[in-house]
């Protein structure tokens, strides 16, 4: 369990649980879970700063959210914001995908040519391909970086559309 | 003394409509169009006093609500024996903005989302910096356009009084454009324009230029995001 601990500590990015594997050999892919969540178990009774995040495929340490300010101060926060046309926009990639430009736009209702773009040159989303339609539109997909910047585990763990509505976010719409 | 109004900001014109719909509690799948409508409009008239734009759409949508606030002044003609009840004309738009309100709540949990993850940190923070975008056509197409408006607008108008009649050729231009190049296999592609001023002429070098590049004998490239864009000859 200390071996994927440090291999975890180690790894810059989200480390699958096939490449734990490849390193481990002898372990199975249960297995190698059941040490994750073990490793978990023992951050937590420790209330350890660190937690064992499932993130994009793969697995990563970090800290918990509670520690920000702490952390913040020694590290140069990472501003990293979308805006609300972005965000917007991407939320429909997301949920959509693959889906166009044009089906973007209906949705919102206005043109998304700048927001479609700024994902694009961030890496968020990427061109799928075209549809096959009349003018052989670009269709978008998100990447492995949207799962990264939001933190999360995989497309699945979207919440449904209801419990979007069941969602209470403090926020107005 | 000055005297600042500030007006809400709103992504589009269903962001607007929603958030009209919700301020007067009104039921979203019953909605009383003239009220709403009077509104709407009272709020574009806001954003012309403050000299703000008014985009297209919003006012495509005003006139979308003036139309459904007619059809339902309109008295409902008796139909005929087994004629299905007429359509209620704000269907349609309800469920634009049932939809595009789905969306917006999606938008949000993503920001949660995005908020709260920004508050974990790793050994290796990864960046979400800009990244060269490759091979997108779109964005390609859109730079080139990007920098020749530019070139116009930088260009003073012509002001002759003698009215020319021009040669507008493009293949003219098109060759001049090779001969340019001559050997060179690449030029910047504001070196096409030289000393040329007049605004016409500037557009059918740009048209020559799209015509080489659409037979696939140039090619553009840019150096980065906002870096210098260079002619090609594609081999």
């Amino acid at each position: 369990m200390s071996i994927i601990e440090g291999l975890l500590f180690v790894s810059p990015t989200p480390v699958s649980v096939e490449k734990l594997k490849a390193v481990l050999g002898s372990l199975t892919l249960s297995e190698i879970r059941d040490y994750l969540r073990r490793l978990q178990s023992v951050y937590e009774e420790r209330r350890s700063a660190l937690e064992v995040k499932e993130i994009a495929g793969g697995f990563q340490i970090y800290t918990r959210p509670e520690f920000a300010p702490w952390i913040g101060k020694l590290i140069e926060n990472r501003p990293a914001r979308l805006s609300c046309p972005a965000l917007e926009t991407l939320a429909i990639i997301a949920y959509k995908q693959p889906t166009s430009r044009a089906e973007i736009e209906s949705v919102r209702g206005v043109d998304s040519q700048k927001a479609i773009r700024t994902l694009l040159e961030r890496g968020l989303i990427r061109v799928l391909g075209r549809k096959d339609v009349a003018g052989r539109p670009l269709l978008y997909g998100t990447t492995k970086r949207f799962l990264e910047h939001f933190g999360l585990k995989d497309l699945s763990s979207l919440p449904s559309r209801t419990e979007l509505e069941e969602m209470d976010l403090g926020k107005e719409a | 003394m000055s005297y600042e109004v500030r007006l809400q900001h709103f992504e589009g014109p269903l962001d607007l409509l929603l958030h009209l719909i919700q301020k007067n509690e009104v039921d979203i799948y019953d909605i009383p169009i003239t009220e709403i409508t009077d509104q709407y409009l009272g709020h574009l008239l806001q954003m012309k006093q403050l000299n703000l734009e008014v985009a297209g759409e919003f006012l495509l949508m005003a006139a979308t609500l003036i139309y459904i606030k007619s059809k339902m002044l309109l008295p409902q003609l008796e139909s005929g024996e087994e004629e299905a009840p007429l359509e209620d004309p704000r269907l349609e738009l309800v469920e634009r903005l049932v939809q595009y309100k789905k969306y917006k709540q999606a938008a949000e949990m993503l920001e949660y989302h995005q908020d709260r993850f920004q508050q974990q940190f790793t050994s290796h923070p990864q960046v979400l910096a800009e990244e060269p975008s490759s091979l997108d056509p779109e964005v390609g197409l859109f730079q080139l356009l990007s920098a020749f408006y530019d070139l116009l607008r930088r260009t003073e108008a012509e002001s002759s009084l003698a009215i020319e009649r021009e040669e507008l050729d493009i293949h003219q231009s098109m060759v001049e454009i090779l001969d340019h190049m001559g050997q060179e296999r690449s030029v910047t592609l504001i070196s096409l324009w030289g000393e040329v001023r007049s605004r016409l002429r500037m557009i059918v070098i740009f048209l020559a230029l799209l015509e080489l590049v659409r037979q696939g004998i140039l090619k553009v490239r840019q150096d980065g995001h906002w870096g210098e864009i260079w002619i090609d000859r594609a081999e």
